[in-house]
């Protein structure tokens, strides 16, 4: 399926409004068939991207093509990228088969072959016999449903979902996502989705771009993405990881040692990053949550106060703060003996060597880690 | 204490509507006397002064000319309502909007006799003075700023994504406007047209100064006051007051309605 130019190919596109930079030097490449995900937090210019793709937000510069032609809201390829809004955008004084059809109507598709398409399309997302209803008759995960639709009927090469399950209960939410994947292998869309939900990018996308103030911090598959993150923002917005500001002190036979506010930890270079490490660098110093060891002796160790602990499933989740670094995440399974010592209040935190790495930082930046609610980031993994 | 204060505010109230509707009711009962000079009680009703309107070709032209001037008004302002509110919800940047909003109402503002009298020196240099045009002219640039409020208001509300997803759906301008932005608005226009048709059907001061010999009704009326008392002034008042009326009251259903609908929805 992969050919070798890329669907659709962003060169470095940037958006001003007028004081807000939304999206610097933004170059992406989607191939045909690729499920690919937005995610970021709110503000990071997603939208205004998917929103650019769809033709009805300018650019103010870079370029776009889409199958090798530049692709801009008046060229006829625009109409391959359909799109399904965050608020949905049905229109309320049509019934469901209208507006179900009204880009087959406007497309000149005879009365009669509409409403089959219609018909057809309703069928394919769960919701015959409904075409009579009003818009504002139908149920929340309905009227996604119908959005759905609208944008299918089209047939479009390139579907563009912005949030498009923002709203909605976790469990109509699921059933969605597996309509969405059903959708994507039986029709072989390439997607874009756009979203602020960690959990709902792993489980969908086959490729995910981790943007942050309009910039692109990272590109790669899920696993890359979670598990080799490429900045420091990215190892802090994924949630699994807990992310120490310091410099780098030492580089000794593949061990370096970062000085943050908490003391002095060890670790190893990351084999994914190219990047040299050099003494006296701003580094971010990344260890994964599920690699500190509560109660045990370790390479690394540091002391901190129990802040939180929360249960979920077969895991204990423990915030506890430490000096100098804040709020550090842990997880414990319950089966573990020493799940009863967590009562009290202090706690001995212990890490490997080889289970942490080191990001070199460029000063300016990542200055601070974000202000995710700590409570949010422990549900966002769950 | 407190029930003889509702008291008072029900007796202010009544007093009030009192003092607001018996001239016009007066002026409605009177227009049915048949004596040359209307006295209370009325000892002959009759239909004799409508009639009398009715055959009088002035009284005639004038109501035809009110109602070919309150028609294009309505629809002229609504357009430029629309298309001022478009631009003002969607294209200006929030900087900009104040500055356009004071421009287009600039004519609402000026003393009515000082702008009639502008619009007549205007007119005449390019040479629309004097006609019905220039009637439906001046009355637009007065009603338009009205329209506008009315139609913004609703605009405003109206969810911008709603003609992204038209657009993106492959809708060129014009039918995003006529098949998504205008079903949703068409509450908004019909009470903006129709405050226009009243403002217009009552308007006397522009367009004595710049109609010339053609008259509306209001400039009838006030010439038949002007030369010699004439009852048949009481029909032709009883006449307008009812057209108003009756739009005004189809006015508030209509908002009334398109509210209930609004909340219905949510």
């Amino acid at each position: 399926m992969h050919s070798l130019t890329p669907l659709l190919a962003v060169k470095s596109v940037s958006k001003r409004y007028e004081s807000l930079q939304a999206l610097s030097n933004l170059s992406l490449s989607v191939n045909a068939g690729e499920f690919v995900c937005l995610l970021g937090p709110n503000g990071s210019g997603k939208s205004t991207f998917l929103k650019i793709l769809a033709g009805t937000e300018p650019k103010s510069a870079g370029e776009i093509t889409y199958r090798g032609h530049v692709l801009n809201p008046n060229s006829p390829w625009q109409k391959d990228l359909v799109m399904v809004w965050q608020s949905l955008a049905l229109f309320p004084h049509m019934n469901v088969e209208d507006n179900v059809g009204f880009g087959l109507s406007v497309r000149g598709i005879s009365r009669k072959d509409r409403l089959d398409r219609v018909q057809q399309t309703l069928r394919k997302v769960g919701l015959a016999g409904y075409g009579a209803r009003k818009i504002h008759e139908l149920s929340g995960g309905e009227q996604q449903r119908v959005a759905l639709a609208r944008a299918l009927v089209l047939s479009p090469t390139v579907l563009l979902l912005d949030e498009p399950f923002g709203a909605i209960d976790v469990q109509l939410r699921s059933q969605l996502q597996a309509l969405l994947r059903e959708i994507h292998r039986s029709e072989g869309l390439t997607i874009l989705m756009v979203t602020h939900d960690i959990s709902e990018a792993l489980a969908l996308a086959e490729k995910i771009v981790v943007l942050d103030h309009g910039k692109v911090q990272q590109t790669g598959c899920p696993n890359e993405v979670l598990h080799q993150p490429r900045t420091a923002m990215v190892a802090d917005f994924m949630g699994q990881k807990n992310v120490f500001l310091g410099t780098i002190m030492a580089n000794k036979g593949s061990v370096v040692t970062v000085r943050t506010a908490a003391g002095d930890f060890r670790c190893q270079a990351a084999t994914w990053l190219d990047a040299a490490i050099e003494v006296g660098q701003q580094a971010a110093y990344v260890i994964d949550a599920a690699k500190v060891r509560t109660w045990s002796k370790g390479e690394n160790e540091l002391d901190a106060t129990i802040e939180s602990r929360c249960i979920l499933g077969s895991l204990t989740v423990i915030r506890a703060n430490a000096p100098g670094v804040g709020s550090i995440r842990c997880e414990v399974y319950n089966g573990d003996s020493r799940t009863a010592l967590l009562a009290s209040d202090d706690i001995k935190l212990a890490w490997n060597v080889s289970d942490a790495f080191v990001i070199p930082q460029p000063a300016a930046s990542y200055a601070e880690p974000r202000p995710v609610h700590s409570a949010t980031k422990d549900l966002i993994i769950a | 204490m407190k029930v003889s204060g509702t008291l008072l505010l029900r007796a202010y109230l009544c007093l009030a509507l009192v003092c607001l509707a018996v001239p016009v009711l007066s002026m409605i009962w009177l227009s049915f006397d048949a004596n040359q000079l209307p006295s209370i009680p009325i000892r002959n009703y009759s239909l004799h002064w409508y009639e009398e309107v009715w055959q009088n070709p002035d009284i005639r032209e004038g109501l035809i000319n009110s109602v070919i001037v309150g028609l294009s008004v309505a629809a002229l302002s609504v357009l430029l309502g629309l298309v001022s509110a478009y631009w003002l919800c969607r294209r200006l940047s929030a900087r900009m909007s104040p500055l356009y909003v004071s421009i287009v109402s600039l004519p609402c503002f000026a003393p009515l006799l000082l702008a009639g009298m502008a619009m007549l020196m205007y007119f005449q240099t390019i040479q629309l003075a004097g006609n019905i045009g220039a009637i439906i002219a001046a009355h637009t640039c007065y009603c338009s700023p009205f329209a506008l409020s009315l139609i913004r208001l609703s605009y405003e509300r109206l969810n911008p994504e709603l003609e992204c997803a038209a657009r993106n759906l492959g809708a060129g301008n014009f039918r995003t406007i006529f098949m998504i932005i205008v079903p949703q608005l068409w509450p908004a226009l019909a009470a903006a047209a129709m405050l226009s048709f009243l403002v217009s059907w009552d308007e006397f001061v522009m367009s004595w100064f710049v109609g010339g010999f053609t008259k509306t009704l209001p400039m009838v009326l006030y010439d038949m006051i002007g030369s010699s008392y004439n009852p048949s002034v009481n029909a032709v008042g009883t006449v307008v007051t009812l057209v108003s009326g009756v739009v005004l009251f189809t006015v508030l259903v209509l908002s009334q309605r398109s509210q209930t609908a609004k909340e219905a929805r949510e």
